[in-house]
């Protein structure tokens, strides 16, 4: 049986409204789309959509209570709420530098978690 | 708590009960005040306009009027000892036509039979010299100099401030549960969270709740009707487009009014509502109060509201004058029921309650060391540089502004937990700390955490405005852990 | 504290103000101050840790701290001067600054030049007059924003958004993702108020339910939020009652715009903008008052940080010009006027004598227009146009030059229309 997808393109203000036909996990057909960036966004978004993880950990210094860190690369969007599960239950002590991997390999997804501040 | 007996128990700490404990506090006899909210002034009193009334005569209540005329004439003399702001602006009723200019005629007549100085009925052209926002229909006014604005809880604060500084007891979050003839029939035993108090009078200065403290003794049969007036608060940006209350001869109760800290205030709508705990603004408030204020001075813009509130006028269905009386069932409990208005009268309806307890018997000597002094909190914004350098040369605090709208700093946010704020609204009210345009916007988060470390508890423990008022429900990550706290909207084991 | 050498002194140090102290300092001016009321520099980057900064200055994807990051450490090895948690507390026409610290205790400065940099604030409940009760849990998203990711607590645990910008459905994707669960999503206009991108990956991402042409018609709770109602509204925006619904809740928050900070602007006699709430600056980013700049938030709210660092740079420049050889300042010759479509341009006066970059905003999203620049004197198809996405459109100096010299006004629009 086949399922139709809107995906709306966010590559630029145009924001195409594509649409995506599926059967399964296979593309029947994709259409609506503006350019050819938009349509491999279309079917990245299909088949596996990543994001950045953006987020915080807890840190041992009173003052300074959180750091925040991202992934260095895009993850799975499926498993956001399980890598913030797993960060929720860290805590990291000073010092930190900016751009220090965190966590290496999170969720085995081959992506690092590295603090975006310094902790001094 | 470790009290068992006193002489008079104040049910309420609004503007009449704080009045009245620091008018009892200059007596050789043992008070206490207790108050079911976090805070003094918290109920009705804080939405109060304080406008400081003149005294014109109230139609059936005769009492109301003298209390008001009384009360403006103690005034200045109660606002100079307590250090608190009061300005004489005078106020202005407005008439659009004939008969309402026959109208403030008449008021003038009355205003003159009881003495009330120089009122004086007002052209269009003097009035818009001294209004020059003024609507153009208006055709006369009433002028009445000896009005003025003051602030409801800074007043209220004050008074309680002076009280317990000349031996009064102020407990807080205390709600009288019961109210019982004591065994010797001499005393009645009130009874809080706490236990029972034994005492020999009780005021029940209860606001919207005195029908409910008079039940308890099944001592009366008035009850409280609340009825709402919204006000809608203007930035100090306008400026002083009124310089003194604007009132009409049609409705009691529109205004537009400046306060002592240079907003704009306007007001009030007077509907009966079934519900106490009921002060929402509504969106009919709103566009009755603009409406309204325009029709008085047209450049107002609602564009220029900062905050709107409401409060509950405590009205009795009893009578439309104030009741201030010893309950005729039972003369221990002293009923004072006011309503509206209640500032203006309250250092009146203090002596006259005075008065009452004397005449049940209550013996009253004065203390030979009662201060009726106190000591205003320093303002940093109403320092000149050099005091303000030599403040911080002292105390560093007060070079950390921490409420940017109203340039408040950290030294005062400090002194006002001295004193005795535990809420942020605490905090508020005594130092302005959020008061300004932006609406604790940049200080809020700041002022919880200063009254989290002076008072050494936890950010999430801080509230609004005390009981379940916390503004921080939990700590980071405390919702993403397993076997996390519980699930009730409280971070608190 | 008087410091006599303050040649520049910049107010705030968010990214406008950073980028515009070093600026000015990598052109030759000497004592560079930068004034800033918080404890560290950057302003309220530090609170923004979501990525999609710097794609224009960086043409890179960083997150707030990352961005301000890269400033601050150049602005050190700069050798700019920083007075911080300092706050400027009047600043008058001839440039003397009064501000106060704890460190300091009142500071005087009479620098060359200033710019102003202090950036926006939230708008509020009061500013939007939301009928109901005043309990505890009714925040602005950007001070939930600096509670969640800065201090350390999350505000409640069933949050509704008032207000799609871009603040607001970046909170409502950072509270779900803490455990908190968005009830709802309302805004008054028939369109989401921020950026697609954010509607993609903070709203559909996480299911969170929109709400559009509704708004909060009553809060409820006396002690802490119970619950807000929210309605349709008509097209006069009046909230119609039968659509009416109750949406049970421990938290409000109010995503409905920023306002320009110019409390200080003002008294330094500088004549601000009815529309956009910020100085009305020429070119050069100059005030009404001479040796007076401003750039970045307080005078527009913009999108995108890369461009507040671009406009804090161009009045650092600017400054460094006036403070170091006033002479170059060529004079203004032609105003800016927004006409049919648009809502408002900065800069309002340019010289003609150099290439110039307007900035401005349309008034509602379209597809499909025509800005047009003066009567046919420069004309630019856009395929889309939204309120929340600013427009950049340059006048390169050969178009200039063509000007009638009597020219003294150009009015912008932006019309229907392919060519």
């Amino acid at each position: 049986m086949t399922q139709e997808h809107e995906i709306i393109c966010t590559l630029c203000p145009l924001a195409c409204h594509i649409k995506l036909v599926s059967e399964g996990e296979k593309i029947i057909t994709i259409s609506d789309y503006g350019c050819k960036k938009g349509k491999e966004y279309a079917i990245q978004e299909f088949k596996f959509p990543q994001r950045v993880l953006t987020t915080t950990i807890r840190t041992s210094d009173i003052t300074h209570p959180l750091l925040s860190v991202r992934t260095n690369k895009p993850i799975s969007k499926k498993l956001l709420k399980e890598c913030m599960i797993l960060l929720a239950n860290e805590e990291i002590s000073p010092p930190v530098k900016i751009g220090e991997v965190v966590i290496s390999n999170v969720l085995n997804t081959g992506s690092d978690v590295i603090a975006t501040q310094e902790l001094i | 708590m470790d009290i068992k007996q006193t002489d008079v128990i104040i049910i309420g700490a609004g503007i009449a009960g704080t009045a009245i404990a620091r008018e009892l506090s200059q007596y050789e006899i043992d008070v206490i005040l207790m108050e079911k909210e976090a805070d003094v002034s918290f109920g009705s009193t804080k939405a109060s306009t304080a406008i400081i009334h003149p005294g014109l005569p109230v139609a059936d209540a005769p009492l109301k009027t003298k209390l008001i005329l009384d009360g403006n004439r103690l005034f200045k003399q109660l606002a100079n000892e307590l250090d608190v702001t009061f300005k004489k602006t005078g106020e202005l009723t407005i008439a659009k036509n004939e008969n309402e200019l026959q109208e403030l005629k008449e008021m003038k007549r009355q205003a003159d039979a009881i003495k009330i100085p120089e009122v004086e009925v007002i052209n269009r052209k003097k009035l818009q010299s001294m209004e020059p926002n003024i609507t153009k229909e208006a055709i006369a006014a009433l002028s009445i100099p000896t009005a003025g604005i003051a602030l409801p809880f800074e007043i209220t604060i004050a008074l309680a401030e002076n009280a317990s500084q000349n031996g009064v007891r102020i407990l807080l979050n205390t709600e009288v549960t019961d109210i019982s003839r004591g065994a010797d029939n001499q005393s009645l035993l009130v009874k809080t969270a706490c236990g029972y108090i034994k005492t020999r009078f009780v005021i029940n200065a209860a606001g919207l709740f005195a029908d409910q403290i008079a039940a308890m003794l099944n001592a009366d049969d008035f009850s409280i009707s609340p009825h709402k007036g919204e006000e809608y608060l203007l930035d100090k940006r306008v400026g002083s487009i009124v310089n003194q209350p604007i009132l009409t001869v049609a409705s009691p109760w529109v205004l537009v009014m400046p306060t002592v800290d240079g907003n704009i205030i306007l007001g009030t709508t007077y509907t009966e509502v079934n519900n106490k705990a009921d002060s929402a603004t509504t969106l009919d408030g709103f566009r009755k109060i603009i409406n309204d204020a325009k029709d008085l001075i047209p450049i107002i813009s609602p564009k220029d509201i900062i905050r709107s509130f409401a409060g509950l006028r405590a009205m009795n269905t009893h009578t439309s004058d104030y009741i201030i009386e010893a309950s005729k069932k039972e003369p221990k409990l002293i009923n004072v029921v006011l309503g509206s208005p209640g500032i203006t009268s309250a250092p009146a309806v203090a002596k006259m309650v005075v008065e009452i307890l004397s005449d049940q018997g209550l013996k009253l000597a004065k203390k030979p060391n009662f201060n009726p002094q106190r000591e205003k909190m320093l303002k940093f914004s109403e320092l000149s540089d050099e005091e303000r350098k030599a403040l911080i040369a002292k105390d560093p605090r007060y070079g950390h502004v921490v409420c940017r709208c109203e340039t408040v700093t950290e030294g005062e946010i400090v002194e006002a937990i001295r004193r005795g704020a535990r809420t942020v609204d605490g905090v508020k009210y005594r130092t302005r700390a959020g008061m300004g345009r932006c609406q604790g916007g940049f200080c809020g988060p700041r002022v919880i955490e200063i009254l989290a470390r002076e008072l050494n508890i936890p950010v999430t423990e801080i509230t609004k405005k005390g009981k379940n008022s916390q503004s921080l429900l939990f700590k980071s990550k405390e919702l993403l852990k397993k076997g996390g706290k519980d699930n009730n909207g409280s971070s608190k084991s | 504290m008087v410091l006599q050498k303050a040649d520049l002194v910049v107010i705030g140090a968010g990214p406008a103000g950073v980028a515009a102290a070093i600026k000015a300092k990598e052109m030759g001016v000497n004592n560079v101050i930068i004034m800033e009321r918080a404890e560290q520099l950057g302003g309220l980057l530090h609170q923004c840790i979501h990525n999609g900064f710097g794609l224009q200055y960086f043409k890179e994807d960083l997150t707030g701290p990352e961005y301000a990051y890269n400033f601050i450490e150049k602005a050190k090895g700069l050798g700019i001067k920083f007075l911080l948690e300092t706050m400027a507390l009047d600043i008058s026409p001839k440039r003397e600054i009064t501000a106060v610290s704890n460190k300091e205790g009142i500071i005087n400065l009479h620098p060359k030049a200033i710019i102003l940099a202090m950036g926006c604030r939230e708008r509020t409940r009061g500013a939007i007059n939301i009928p109901g009760t005043r309990p505890a849990g009714i925040f602005t998203a950007g001070v939930a924003q600096r509670f969640v990711n800065v201090e350390g607590f999350i505000p409640g645990k069933k949050v509704v958004i008032l207000g799609s910008g871009d603040v607001g459905m970046i909170m409502a994707r950072r509270l779900t993702l803490e455990g908190v669960k968005v009830e709802a999503m309302v805004e008054i206009l028939p369109y989401v108020g921020g950026l697609i991108r954010n509607e993609v990956q903070c709203i559909h991402d996480f299911n969170i339910p929109l709400f559009l042409e509704h708004t909060v018609v009553d809060v409820h709770g006396t002690e802490r939020v119970k619950a807000v109602t929210i309605a349709k509204i008509d097209k006069d925006r009046n909230p119609i009652y039968k659509t009416k619904r109750k949406i049970e809740c421990d938290t409000l928050l109010l995503s409905v715009g920023l306002i320009p900070e110019n409390e200080l602007s003002l008294k330094a006699g500088i004549k601000l903008d009815p529309v956009t709430g910020g100085p009305i600056v020429d070119e050069t980013m100059q005030t009404n008052v001479s040796g007076i700049f401003a750039a970045g938030n307080v005078v527009h709210v913009h999108d995108l940080v890369d461009y507040v660092s671009f406009e804090g740079e161009l009045a650092g420049s600017n400054a460094a010009n006036y403070i170091l050889s006033q002479a170059l300042f060529p004079k203004m010759k032609i105003n800016l006027k927004a006409g049919e479509g648009i809502r408002y341009i900065v800069p309002s006066t340019i010289s003609g004598q150099k290439k110039a970059t307007l900035y401005m905003r349309v008034l509602k999203p379209d597809r499909d227009v025509v800005v047009k620049v003066g009567d046919d004197f420069l004309r630019k198809h856009l395929p889309i146009v939204k309120p929340s996405e600013m427009l950049k459109i340059i006048i390169p100096l050969s178009k200039l030059k063509m000007l009638k010299d009597e020219t003294k006004e150009l009015t912008i629009s932006c019309t229907k229309g392919r060519k």
